[in-house]
């Protein structure tokens, strides 16, 4: 896609592509986890950076940057606009390629038991068990009550336990 | 049971490993930064213009008459989704559409105002008063989401939104009847997809293509012009992977494959009755054909996909595939030669009239205060294809009172 180049002369922040470099790989994947598909990983990431480039003078420097990323990421996901035209779309659209996540997310046992979940038990699990974010902050991330947050986890433990044990037994 | 953070450690290294990044994400980061910011300021472009244009419409408002005051009732004005997807295809991440009406120069830029959510698949009504859309909206239910969407419609000037329809589905891609008293649509509301007919006022809601044993889905419904048939896209969703064209009587009646060949999505019959123009193959390689009804021959058109009859049944409105998008013509006689109106945006469509006096008289009343003899007034060639010459244009402009007098 061309490139306008009356835009090159946005600044781009060397910290911000460091920020990049360092965190795009773990936001995709763990938005891969929780949305179970590449495209829909790929698009929350981009737009999520968007976001956070939008605004880096204050969100670099920020005590959690990433804290951030991830908020904005989760919102993104959340949007009910974004989720209803995706799925509007779905039926209307030219089909996109193959998602290749999806061949693999088949063949594997916690993929499987992940793709059990509900969206929210997902995303509540991958922020407090894989990024370790206590409650409050996954409350934060999710735009949620704590007290939600603690139900979603446990209920998302208790559908991977499930699934797990019986290959594990 | 291992640990909990041990197995979700391993399936992200098992999921990305599936779906690298690619070696140049931040190159791709940038591309797509710069195309977000790029139509941020085209959105905020859009809106001054729309201000220029109430400002010169003001001024003008003696001129014209009040049907010329509608965004349908000038001609050629074609309908497109600027928004994010000024420079997006619809595979990208754009989901800031939103709908304007303009004319083939890119002049006279007005948003059909009606929140920010609304996307692609809007009906003009023949008599160019009225436009019918679909709304998606998400509901939160419980732990999960679940969206849904209906069919409104509103008068072309942005006034007077009606809902027609109501239920926890998606209700999408609504058209028009060619006499106006009806809209079809496509709806999941039945556990699979299927193309329904509603009165104009939301009444009398009836599924059209209730097959018996019904596991495929049936979608993107296009009217004959007599009214009497409806072409679909008989398949799964999403389209692309076997649907077939198949027709069904007004009544439900007599549904049969029309098409026996694979890939094709998004077909339209033409106001003239003869041929069926559609969408096939996997998008981007896809390209508008067209299937004549008499001869059951397929033409091959063009590279690019939703296409849109002139009224006329002459040319295609096209969207274009490559690059950032945008629309063209193709003259049915041409096939192959495609002009590009717009680089930019997608999903344009043809206002229902196409009358030559009133296209004059709105052109060069749209086009004061701007050159409309400049070299880039694409408007004009537009204009030339609808079948007056240049000249003509031309004279009709120079000799105008009101052009001379803004010189």
């Amino acid at each position: 896609m061309p490139v306008d180049r009356r835009l090159e002369a946005v600044p781009a922040s060397a910290d911000f592509e460091l920020f990049f470099r360092d965190e795009r790989g773990r936001l995709f994947g763990s938005m891969l986890l929780i949305t179970g598909s590449s495209h829909e990983a790929d698009e929350l990431v981009q737009e999520a950076f968007f976001k956070v480039w939008e605004r880096w003078d204050r969100v670099g420097s920020m005590e959690n940057p990433t804290g951030y990323l991830y908020r904005t990421a989760l919102n993104a996901q959340r949007s009910a606009y974004r989720r209803a035209v995706r799925a509007a779309k779905r039926t209307l659209s030219p089909p996109p390629s193959p998602d290749p996540f999806a061949a693999v997310a088949d063949r594997d046992e916690v993929l499987r038991a992940l793709g059990a979940m509900t969206p929210r038990q997902r995303a509540a699990v991958v922020l407090t068990e894989l990024h370790g974010y206590d409650t409050d902050e996954a409350a934060s991330a999710m735009g949620i009550r704590p007290g939600t947050v603690r139900v979603l986890v446990s209920k998302g433990r208790a559908a991977l336990r499930a699934r797990m044990e019986p290959n594990d037994a | 049971m291992p640990d909990v953070k041990d197995l979700l450690e391993r399936a992200l290294e098992t999921a990305t490993a599936a779906s690298p990044a690619p070696r140049d994400d931040f190159d791709r980061f940038v591309r797509y930064r710069d195309r977000r910011h790029r139509n941020q300021r085209l959105a905020a472009g859009a809106v001054a213009l729309v201000l220029a244009v109430a400002v010169l419409g003001s001024a003008l408002a003696v001129l014209r008459t009040s049907d010329a005051r509608r965004p349908g009732s000038s001609g050629s004005v074609v309908q497109i989704d600027p928004g994010i997807n000024q420079a997006c295809g619809p595979n990208d991440a754009c989901w800031d559409a939103d709908v304007f009406t303009m004319r083939v120069d890119g002049s006279a830029v007005t948003r059909l105002g009606y929140g920010d959510d609304r996307d692609f698949g809007y009906s003009w009504s023949p008599d160019g008063q009225r436009v019918a859309f679909y709304l998606g909206t998400g509901v939160e239910d419980g732990e999960r989401f679940d969206s849904t969407a209906d069919i409104y419609t509103m008068a072309t000037d942005g006034t007077d939104v009606r809902r027609l329809t109501d239920d926890p589905g998606l209700d999408l891609f609504p058209v028009y009847s060619p006499d106006g008293s009806k809209i079809a649509f496509t709806s999941d509301r039945a556990g699979t997809v299927d193309v329904w007919v509603m009165d104009v006022n939301g009444s009398n809601q009836v599924r059209l293509t209730a097959f018996e044993d019904d596991r495929l889905d049936d979608y993107h419904p296009t009217w004959s012009p007599d009214g009497a048939q409806l072409a679909f896209v008989r398949g799964k969703v999403p389209p692309g992977a076997d649907g077939k064209l198949w027709v069904i009587d007004a009544d439900g009646s007599n549904g049969h494959v029309l098409l026996d060949a694979p890939l094709v999505s998004f077909p339209v019959w033409s106001p003239d009755g003869t041929r069926i123009a559609f969408d096939t193959g996997d998008w981007p390689e896809v390209r508008v054909q067209m299937l004549g009804l008499s001869s059951g021959a397929v033409t091959d058109i063009v590279a690019g996909h939703l296409p849109r009859w002139s009224p006329d049944s002459t040319r295609l409105l096209v969207s274009l595939t490559e690059g950032s998008g945008g629309f063209g013509i193709v003259d049915l006689d041409a096939p192959n030669r495609l002009q590009v109106l717009r680089s930019t945006g997608w999903a344009a469509a043809w206002s229902p009239e196409g009358q030559r006096v009133r296209a004059v008289r709105d052109l060069y009343i749209e086009l004061l205060g701007r050159d409309p003899l400049g070299p880039d007034n694409a408007g004009l060639r537009g204009w030339v294809e609808s079948g007056l010459s240049l000249e003509a244009i031309r004279a009709a402009i120079i000799q105008s009172p009101e052009y001379r007098s803004r010189r």
